[in-house]
């Protein structure tokens, strides 16, 4: 996985008021800008998928001074987050699912992995897609199943991908054309 | 017997009190033409030393206060005009122009993070670093001059003493006196709480509300909820943002 030492914490995060919300709107609109922002660097450098509201990680607690941010400013940020079209709630309220890259961005992303390795026409699991040997080094490598599933189907709506039931064990495939 | 007062005699006295007059009036005349003479020596040996220090007086931040100083004391304000000599012998008019957007940029781009209240030493740098390595050294001095050329354009740009520290404000709205105490009583800790205030000051909590609120609302000042003794912290950007102790880990409770 991805070193944990070479993410720099912006300056915020040791600024103990940031971790309350603010009671004035200006102010506190700007203190949900900085963490979405944060959040979105956060969670592409260490390639996390799904932020759990309940989940104390560095990233909601900086235990150097002592201050996390409670669960209501939790929701606000994330909230923010969603409608900003950079996250999904996956339950609501709960778990949140980050697109550092918006699903478009994600479909184009496929594409070009799908062309580069020549990879048109042919069938295949979205678990191979995710896990398999052709992804490897490849952002597309590891990605959430469910990020994966929206670029396809986004992709479907162009025309240029068709999702299916596999026969055998009934895995969701994937053909991609040019 | 005595004599009376002839035409003659006053018309003699007359004639001397003119010839006394006119003397005075040559000395005089000739004090303010000596002291005018001085004067335009000094400005000269000035301007001929501000010419043989061309490059300290650009580089060398401290030299450059100096000078300052000394053309002060002379009469000479270096800054006054662009078009003059010193301009086009120093280039300091530009330097301090220069330094005047940049601080105006400094103030503008952080506003939205301490509502347009920022210490003077967190000005500096900025300004540091938005000059990069190459560019002549600023010093406070400096800072302080190119704030003076803002204020002359009428930008409400003030610089405002809150204990030891010095902070610009770039935003039009006055800080009242009440403000400034809770400002002052912040500068070491760079937060405060309403008990600290109630207990050291003397103040009730209505007026303590009411200074906060006002503070909250300019976007001066940030509450805290999280602190280990469960009491609301009120926090200053202005006075920590930067150099706050917060930026250091370990020292906060």
């Amino acid at each position: 996985m991805s070193s944990q030492n070479d993410f720099t914490f912006p300056f915020f995060y040791s600024y103990p008021p940031y971790f309350t919300l603010q009671p004035v709107k200006d102010t506190r609109d700007k203190q949900i800008a900085l963490w979405k922002e944060l959040i979105l660097r956060y969670c592409r450098h260490h390639k996390v998928f799904v932020l759990d509201i309940a989940d104390d990680s560095e990233l909601f607690a900086n235990s150097t001074i002592k201050r996390r941010l409670d669960t209501d400013a939790r929701i606000s940020i994330l909230e923010d987050v969603v409608s900003s079209g950079s996250g999904l709630w996956l339950r609501e309220k709960q778990r949140c699912l980050i697109l550092w890259h918006n699903i478009p961005k994600w479909a184009e992303i496929l594409c070009d992995w799908v062309k580069n390795n020549a990879l048109y026409d042919e069938p295949m699991t979205l678990e191979e897609i995710v896990n398999g040997i052709e992804s490897q080094g490849t952002e597309i490598h590891g990605v959430h199943m469910e990020i994966l599933l929206r670029a396809v189907q986004h992709l479907e709506k162009l025309g240029r991908a068709r999702l299916f039931q596999g026969t055998l064990d009934g895995a969701e495939g994937v053909k991609f054309f040019p | 017997m005595r004599r009376r007062p002839g035409l003659q005699g006053l018309q003699q006295r007359a004639v001397e009190k003119d010839r006394k007059s006119a003397l005075g009036e040559d000395v005089a005349r000739n004090q303010v033409e000596r002291v005018k003479e001085q004067l335009s020596t000094f400005r000269s040996a000035l301007e001929e030393f501000a010419l043989k220090h061309r490059n300290d007086i650009k580089q060398n931040p401290v030299f450059r206060a100096q000078f300052h100083q000394m053309c002060a004391s002379l009469g000479v304000d270096p800054l006054a005009s662009n078009k003059g000599l010193w301009a086009e012998l120093l280039g300091i008019g530009d330097f301090y122009y220069e330094l005047a957007v940049q601080i105006a940029e400094a103030c503008l781009t952080t506003r939205e993070l301490n509502g347009g209240l920022m210490d003077i030493r967190d000005v500096l740098s900025a300004v540091q670093r938005r000059r990069g390595g190459i560019a002549e050294r600023v010093s406070k001095d400096d800072i302080m001059r190119a704030i003076d050329t803002l204020k002359g354009l009428g930008s409400g740009f003030t610089v405002i003493k809150v204990g030891s520290h010095q902070l610009l404000r770039s935003v039009p709205s006055e800080l009242n006196t009440d403000h400034n105490i809770l400002l002052e009583f912040a500068q070491d800790k760079g937060y405060i709480t309403e008990k600290e205030v109630n207990e050291n000051l003397g103040w009730p909590s209505r007026r303590f509300d009411l200074v906060m609120d006002g503070l909250l609302k300019d976007q001066v000042a940030m509450i805290d909820d999280g602190a280990p003794d469960h009491l609301r912290r009120y926090w200053f950007p202005c006075l920590s943002l930067a150099h706050g102790k917060s930026l250091n880990p370990g020292t906060e409770g």
